[in-house]
């Protein structure tokens, strides 16, 4: 019996130590989920949101880890119909950013281009509420995890729910947009006005990939960019 | 045969501008600013992050001016 524990620890730790080590990307398409206009009471207004609403288009998006770090980002590619729809539908998704993350820090940094200038912006890390709670999805069985993004602008602040569906069939932490630190990789996550699927994945142990930490552009706090955005916005 | 042909150029001239001129009466920058401003802040009261509210202002800008 204590022979039979032995060799299933060995096993285990195995298994758990090659998924951990292993590089690879993981690809997702993004979809904009439609907002509610009927409350809306100006028509030009209430036309342009529903035109948003429906001239959608799934976006593709990248995940690519090694041991240490990860950057997500949108696919960009020339076979990509880069349409005013698909340039709408990456808006909505807050897809033009590159998130990289470490394992080891307490923080990720998103490399945007807004204002006609480059940001490198730190945010911390988020804190997830594991639920017990679980379906299938595809192949996977998931996990359902809970966490809240703020968002302050001008109207005020907001909290958003954020629902993500994470297997532990595949213990990888790096998640989509810099939701990371689940326990498994994350098969379906709802964020505000966009749902992300997992659609792909290539593990690589062959050999590392190498990920480049975004260095060029003005390193600045979430708090900060916000307020940048507050004295740049359209205004009357 | 001259007088003809720096007639037509004239004429054409003259139309290329009246079709410029009805262009911008169809659609006023001002017109598109103000649909920019009010997608911008709609954005922004569902909780939409103001960069991205911006540059949903600005693909409305770009597309309302080239109708």
């Amino acid at each position: 019996m204590k022979l039979y524990i032995i060799v299933f620890l060995i096993i285990f730790f195995n298994v758990t130590c090659e998924s951990q080590n292993q590089s690879g990307v993981l690809r997702y398409k993004g979809i904009v989920l439609a907002t509610k206009t009927d409350t809306i009471k100006n028509q030009r207004l209430k036309e342009t949101i529903a035109l948003f609403n429906t001239n959608t288009q799934e976006v593709l998006y990248e995940l690519r880890f090694n041991h240490d770090e990860s950057i997500f980002s949108a696919i960009e590619n020339v076979d990509i119909d880069q349409s005013h729809e698909y340039l709408i539908s990456k808006i909505l998704q807050d897809g033009s950013g590159i998130y990289y993350s470490n394992i080891h820090e307490k923080y990720f940094l998103i490399k945007k281009e807004n204002y006609g200038e480059i940001f490198i912006i730190k945010q911390p890390n988020y804190v997830w509420e594991l639920n017990s709670e679980s379906k299938k999805i595809g192949d996977f069985t998931c996990q359902k995890a809970t966490t809240f993004y703020e968002v302050n602008n001008s109207i005020g602040s907001f909290k958003h729910k954020v629902t993500a569906w994470y297997t532990a069939q595949i213990p990888i932490s790096f998640g989509v947009k810099g939701f990371n630190g689940l326990p498994g990789v994350i098969v379906q996550i709802d964020i505000h006005n966009a749902v992300f699927l997992l659609t792909e994945i290539n593990f690589n142990s062959k050999q590392t990939i190498l990920i480049n930490k975004p260095i060029k552009g003005i390193n600045i706090t979430k708090k900060e960019f916000e307020k940048i955005g507050l004295e740049k916005r359209f205004k009357n | 045969m001259k007088k003809g042909l720096i007639l037509a150029v004239f004429v054409f001239t003259a139309m290329s501008f009246t079709n410029i001129n009805n262009k911008t009466d169809d659609v006023l920058p001002e017109d598109c600013m103000q649909l920019s401003i009010d997608v911008q802040a709609w954005y922004e009261s569902k909780g939409t992050s103001t960069d991205v509210a911006n540059e949903l202002a600005n693909v409305t800008y770009v597309k309302c001016m080239a109708l």
